[in-house]
């Protein structure tokens, strides 16, 4: 009995080990599994939160220009300014993109964590303009292109018809 | 033998705790993409629903630029074109209702600016039949014999004419860009009444139209009354209201349309356009917000 007790505690103490050792390895293969689900998850919600973001601004700017006569168009550096019906600007401020509007101005943050805001205006003639209105030139512009850089490095570029730049026009 | 039994239980319920756990945090997981999905489709539909409703003003423009070398000395709602568009269209992606109504139906107060006494005189009977008090009427008149050219009737509301005036006058007067003649086509009693100034030969007249759904310069010859000033049978600003659907996405786009006339090329272009409700019916936003 006595020898057998002891075999037995000898195997208990060994088995002890192995399930200390399992257990721990369990625990932190365990952990590393709960961890990257979490990461995988943040990382996911922050690109859905940037793709929504980025929708709702390309969604917005299409709208605005869609009821905006092209005379009513200024563009300065990377400012977009809308004057009719109702004053309307997009800009970029500390790293958000802003859509101000009416009077007195009201700022709506669009998107944050943005690196760079560039809009570009195509007139009927197909010629790219970075300022407009361009000096005297009589050209009517056709079409807006935004381009909008993340912090993360992303880039996304969406090219919008004017009211009157419709092309079935 | 005991022992050994108790410590694998312990590792199987470690086990299942974590498994546990991972697949909460995956479920909670799924949801936001699924919450993340539904949002992406809405703005999807609204999108689409956008492009219908643009194809619809588009299709309209294509049928009025037409009726004006079909048709071009008479413009009604009444006419092979317009019945067809008023019919709801149902299409694999979505529908869409068109309703298109005639701007140049109402007096165009713009031809105020020019300061002719008919055009004075037509809109103070128009602005007794829209119930405003001859003091508000030339009110109006003299802002815009003063100010010039209104960009819409809202515009009134900047130059000092109280809302509620401007509200009342809203269904028999418009602003257009370009001087505009009443189509005594489709202009309503009310507006005939006050432009003929004589409502017995305007009953007749509505019943004669009504009946042949459209009426002529022998129409007014008929009831004893020479053609006013600034009227006629044609129409060339048209306001286009499109509701469309996708889903459970609903856009609605009003577009006000002009016809260019040209030598060898008529078109229809796009004046405006606004997205969604009328701005007078939209909700004011609370105090505290806009400051």
């Amino acid at each position: 009995m006595t020898a057998g007790r002891d075999r037995e505690a000898g195997v208990t103490l060994i088995e002890m080990l192995v399930a200390v050792a399992l257990c721990g390895l369990i625990g932190v293969a365990g952990f590393t599994m709960l961890d990257t689900i979490l990461r995988a998850n943040s990382r996911a919600e922050a690109a859905m939160e940037r793709v929504a973001a980025l929708d709702l601004a390309f969604s917005l700017l299409r709208r605005d220009l869609l009821e905006t006569d092209a005379g009513a168009l200024r563009l300065n550096d990377t400012t977009l300014t809308l004057s009719e019906p109702t004053p309307l600007t997009y800009s970029l401020g500390e790293g958000t993109l802003l859509r101000t509007v009416g009077e007195p101005p009201l700022d709506q943050r669009l998107i944050r964590d943005v690196a760079r805001v560039g809009f570009r205006v195509l007139d009927i003639a197909s010629v790219w303009h970075l300022d407009w209105p361009n000096g005297d030139d009589p050209a009517v512009p056709a079409a807006i292109e935004m381009t909008v850089e993340t912090g993360t490095g992303e880039t996304a570029t969406r090219l919008f018809h004017m009211l009157s730049g419709d092309p079935a026009q | 033998m005991t022992t050994r039994d108790d410590e694998s239980g312990i590792i199987l319920v470690n086990v299942l705790v974590i498994l546990a756990l991972a697949a909460g945090l995956v479920v909670v997981m799924l949801d936001a993409q699924d919450r993340a999905l539904v949002r992406g489709r809405l703005g999807a539909n609204a999108t689409q629903a956008l492009s219908l409703a643009l194809g619809a003003e588009a299709s309209v423009r294509t049928a009025l630029r037409r009726d004006m070398t079909d048709a071009a000395r008479e413009d009604h709602l009444n006419e092979a074109w317009a019945t067809s568009l008023q019919e709801e269209v149902t299409l694999e992606t979505g529908r869409f209702r068109i309703e298109v109504r005639d701007a140049n139906a109402r007096f165009d107060i713009n031809r105020l600016s020019a300061r002719r006494i008919e055009d004075a005189r037509a809109f103070l009977r128009i602005g007794a039949a829209a119930g405003l008090d001859e003091a508000a009427a030339t009110a109006i008149a003299a802002r815009i014999a003063t100010g010039g050219p209104v960009r819409d009737l809202g515009d009134l509301e900047r130059r000092g004419i109280p809302a509620g005036d401007v509200a009342m006058l809203r269904p028999y007067a418009d602003a257009l860009a370009t001087e505009g003649r009443v189509n005594l086509n489709t202009a309503d009693e009310a507006v005939l009444t006050a432009l003929l100034n004589n409502s017995v030969a305007t009953a007749r007249l509505v019943r004669m139209r009504d009946s042949a759904g459209a009426m002529d310069p022998d129409d007014l010859a008929s009831v004893g009354v020479a053609q006013p000033v600034g009227t006629g049978f044609t129409s060339d600003v048209w306001d286009i209201a499109v509701t469309a659907e996708v889903d459970d996405a609903e856009i609605q786009l009003v577009s006000r349309v002009m016809r260019v006339r040209g030598v060898g090329l008529n078109d229809v272009i796009t004046l405006r356009r606004r997205v969604g409700p009328d701005p007078a019916d939209r909700p004011t936003p609370p105090t505290g917000l806009t400051d």
